[in-house]
């Protein structure tokens, strides 16, 4: 189900990323629950054909990557560093950013956390992580 | 409360009822889902549903006791231009998560509610994508601030 792409060790993990195009201007699609990779499967070529380099992981316990059955790997603040290792270690700057479900749930507090990094973001139907917001 | 499965995926068994009868209650849970059947394939790979953790592993109750004790402070405002998508039909979520995203931002903030449910950039792509890349082509200072319907 997977978007094609190939395997990166993150936090020690092996992480499956789709890394697709050689645009100068970046997307990443972080998708959520129950889903990977492949939910973005319309939008990394709609993304591709405007221009963009389209950076789309499987996050862990989905797809490709590593699926730990041990809870203690899935706390949202591991999982946004994997997100933040893999940007840097693709050497990507001023990112757009979008997330689904639990993928919003990781992105919200992305670009809360750097925004200089993040150019735009998109939280499709927002995962709730407080009363009246969004994630 | 419409995430009340959050609370469901922390409990134990459920792995066992999601598959059990031929994932049955899978089905009918994510019935909203356009490739249901595909998650289901790959689930089937292993016997086994990783992905209850997230839940297990962050408790969102934690997130509402701390916005309760402290709503001003449980999080900053977000500086970077951000557009929610909203499908009307979602069964998980609250219309209002979008449409007050824009009182917690310090940037411009676009609110887009469209047709679909809670997968629309699956079953209704071409909408999803039109407004993904309009918003990530548009310039800061022309975006808008507003709540579109459907």
């Amino acid at each position: 189900m997977s978007l094609p792409g190939s395997t990166m060790k993150i936090g020690g993990y092996s992480y499956h990323v789709s890394d697709q195009g050689d645009g100068d201007k970046v997307a990443m699609l972080v998708h959520g629950m129950p889903d990977d990779g492949s939910c973005w499967k319309y939008q990394a070529p709609a993304l591709l054909k405007a221009g963009y380099r389209v950076i789309v992981p499987d996050t862990l316990g989905y797809g490709r990557t590593d699926r730990p059955v041990e809870v203690e790997h899935y706390k949202l603040e591991k999982i946004i560093e994997h997100m933040f290792e893999i940007i840097e270690t693709l050497g990507l700057r001023d990112i757009h950013l979008m997330g689904h479900d639990w993928g919003s749930a990781i992105t919200w507090p992305m670009v809360l956390q750097r925004s200089a990094t993040l150019g735009a973001s998109m939280a499709r139907h927002s995962k709730p992580r407080s009363g009246c917001t969004r994630s | 409360m419409r995430n009340w499965y959050m609370y469901l995926h922390a409990l134990d068994g459920m792995e066992e009822l999601y598959t059990r009868d031929d994932f049955a209650f899978f089905r009918n849970f994510f019935c909203q889902h356009p490739e249901a059947e595909k998650v289901i394939e790959a689930i089937k790979q292993t016997g086994r549903i990783e992905w209850l953790n997230y839940d297990k592993a962050n408790h969102v109750s934690m997130d509402y006791l701390a916005y309760a004790k402290d709503p001003e402070g449980f999080a900053p405002n977000c500086k970077v231009p951000t557009m929610v998508i909203f499908p009307e039909d979602d069964m998980f979520l609250w219309k209002t998560q979008a449409a007050d995203t824009p009182s917690r931002m310090d940037a411009e903030c676009r609110v887009e509610i469209i047709q679909g449910g809670h997968w629309s950039m699956l079953d209704h792509p071409d909408d999803v994508n039109k407004l993904m890349v309009e918003w990530f082509e548009a310039p800061i200072s022309t975006a808008r601030q507003d709540v579109k319907e459907a």
